[in-house]
């Protein structure tokens, strides 16, 4: 990977405000949902199902519109003496760093400032888990489909799965087979959305993992907190890599 | 004089396939003789001297290109195939180009011109076969592409930069592996006259200045060209045609593509003729006017279609 090579991708995404306005989105929401509630950790629940929605999506679509974007850009340097590998890492970096200093700045120092406890740093960390996976996400869907629109398309209906779709498919199974011990196919189940994922990281460290029943007390018991917090995330890291490296597997072979 | 040693040290590095060294220090001091650009009529003096004194040992192995097996092939593709889907963009290409020379790729549209430019490049990846350049296969040696300067059909460039900070972005991803730098088209187009607007603004025909400069910015050995004049106010492409003589008489290998055959009968000494992805022939620019008995390049080519139609 360049250096160099990142502050251009950096540069080239600052340049549409984009970033810059859902910086200051966050603030406000974050900001805003603190001053209303007369809890820090009131406001901590409601920042995160706001988190939990927004953040995976503005990352993916952002992410996948700018790689689309940069077709130019990229073609351009692939005809410089640069690896395939470099270029798709520095576009990566330069997104990632773009919404990490978002998400730093837009909820970070709310946090900072109303919620400095475990759990508000948690909230944080999730959100900038769920950056990454989303970010990765983006990049394989548009470096898998050649086309803008069905790539847009591609991660709009990733997103409504993992946010909208998936818990109503889990909820589907726990009621077919309500009869069965089911426990370690939930835990399972979780592990394969990272939204999910990010949902326990938060609400383990809350101690009200009762609130989200049944799974929520099995993930406490099976784990306990510092455990539930490294399988948590280490599976998340699981979802930042895998969609890269199958990224880059086309990425390598892609003709521009 | 720089020029000259230069060459003669990349020449002393593994040709692909087997040519006498002997003869190409030889058409080396001939090819590289540095010479007052004339603007007309250069195929005469470029291109193999008649009568090539020697024969290479294992001269069977390339088969199809009399004459030139004198010369030393610097670029060299073995059987090329690329399909898209079940379209057979390139089918078979087998050709050796040298320093010095200028080949033309003529062919119809969708003929797998620009698609034969962008596996050169590695921006497209072959199906089959493979790539040499200089004795070393191009495919994952992105390293190989600092000796080669492209200018793409439409230059593509990215939207949200200045003209200036491009060039810049470029110099600073291609220091510590140029080989000289070249600014003769930045000044000649003028670009610091527009390099502070934005590239998203600015007209195709100054899109394709900044992409000439850029393919011409770092002195390569190998100058890509596709649809050069394309877009061009005449002034300008004027300019471009003699920078691109210029560089041949250097003894730079130049791949040009137009659609504008009287451009390439000024510029070329060789024509590889493309058509539906196969190669119909490489010949130099003497032996097709001689074969066809035209005088251009127009006239010959329609000979040509027209036989083999």
């Amino acid at each position: 990977m360049k250096t160099s090579l990142v502050k251009y991708v950096l540069y080239d995404i600052l340049q549409n405000r984009i970033v810059i306005a859902y910086t200051v989105f966050l603030l406000a929401v974050s900001m805003g949902l603190f001053a209303l509630s007369d809890q820090p950790a009131q406001g901590l629940i409601s920042l995160l199902n706001i988190v939990l929605i927004v953040v995976p999506l503005v990352s993916l679509i952002f992410s996948t519109i700018h790689l689309y974007n940069a077709a130019d850009f990229i073609e351009l340097l692939a005809a410089q003496p640069l690896k395939r590998s470099a270029i798709l890492w520095s576009e990566f970096w330069g997104l990632s760093l773009a919404m990490i200093t978002a998400i730093i700045i837009g909820v970070g120092i709310p946090v900072l400032v109303y919620a400095p406890n475990p759990t508000g740093f948690s909230l944080l960390g999730t959100a900038l888990s769920l950056t990454l996976v989303f970010i990765a996400l983006a990049f394989w869907a548009s470096v898998a489909t050649r086309d803008k629109a069905r790539g847009i398309g591609v991660a709009l209906l990733t997103w409504f799965y993992f946010a909208l779709l998936y818990d109503a498919l889990v909820l589907f199974i726990l009621f077919g087979f309500a009869d069965y011990p089911l426990e370690k196919a939930t835990l399972a189940l979780m592990s394969l959305n990272p939204i999910d994922l990010g949902r326990i990281i938060v609400l383990l460290q809350m101690d009200i993992s009762a609130l989200m029943g049944y799974t929520g007390a099995l993930f406490n018991a099976l784990f306990g907190t510092v455990w539930g917090i490294i399988y948590a995330l280490s599976i998340m890291l699981l979802w930042v890599a895998a969609p890269l490296y199958f990224a880059q597997r086309i990425f390598r072979k892609k003709d521009l | 004089m720089n020029h000259l040693n230069h060459h003669k040290d990349t020449l002393l590095q593994p040709v692909g396939l087997g040519v006498l060294s002997s003869s190409n220090t030889l058409q080396t001091v001939e090819q590289g003789h540095p010479q007052v650009a004339p603007l007309q009529a250069p195929a005469l003096e470029q291109g193999h001297p008649q009568g090539a004194p020697v024969q290479a040992p294992n001269s069977e192995q390339i088969p199809r290109f009399a004459g030139m097996t004198t010369t030393p092939h610097m670029l060299i593709t073995d059987s090329l195939v690329k399909q898209f889907g079940r379209l057979r963009v390139l089918d078979n290409i087998s050709v050796q180009m040298a320093r010095g020379q200028a080949v033309s790729l003529i062919g119809p549209n969708g003929s797998g011109k620009t698609t034969f430019l962008k596996c050169l490049l590695g921006l497209v990846l072959p199906d089959n076969g493979q790539i040499t350049f200089d004795g070393e296969s191009m495919l994952n040696n992105p390293a190989l592409r600092s000796r080669i300067g492209y200018m793409p059909q439409i230059s593509r460039l990215p939207e949200n930069m200045r003209v200036g900070q491009l060039f810049d972005m470029i110099r600073d991803l291609r220091k510590g592996n140029a080989n000289g730098y070249d600014d003769d088209l930045i000044k000649a187009f003028d670009v610091a006259a527009f390099s502070n607007k934005n590239l998203r603004t600015l007209s195709g025909g100054t899109r394709q200045k900044v992409g000439a400069c850029l393919a011409f910015m770092f002195d390569p050995e190998v100058l890509i060209l596709d649809e050069p004049t394309a877009g061009l106010d005449p002034v300008s492409a004027e300019i471009l045609k003699e920078k691109v003589l210029v560089e041949k008489q250097k003894g730079k290998l130049i791949l040009l593509t137009s659609h504008i055959l009287s451009d390439l009968d000024e510029l070329s000494t060789h024509v590889m003729y493309l058509n539906e992805g196969r190669m119909l022939f490489f010949q130099s620019m003497e032996d097709l006017k001689a074969q066809t008995g035209e005088t251009k390049l127009t006239r010959a080519i329609a000979n040509i279609m027209k036989q083999s139609l």
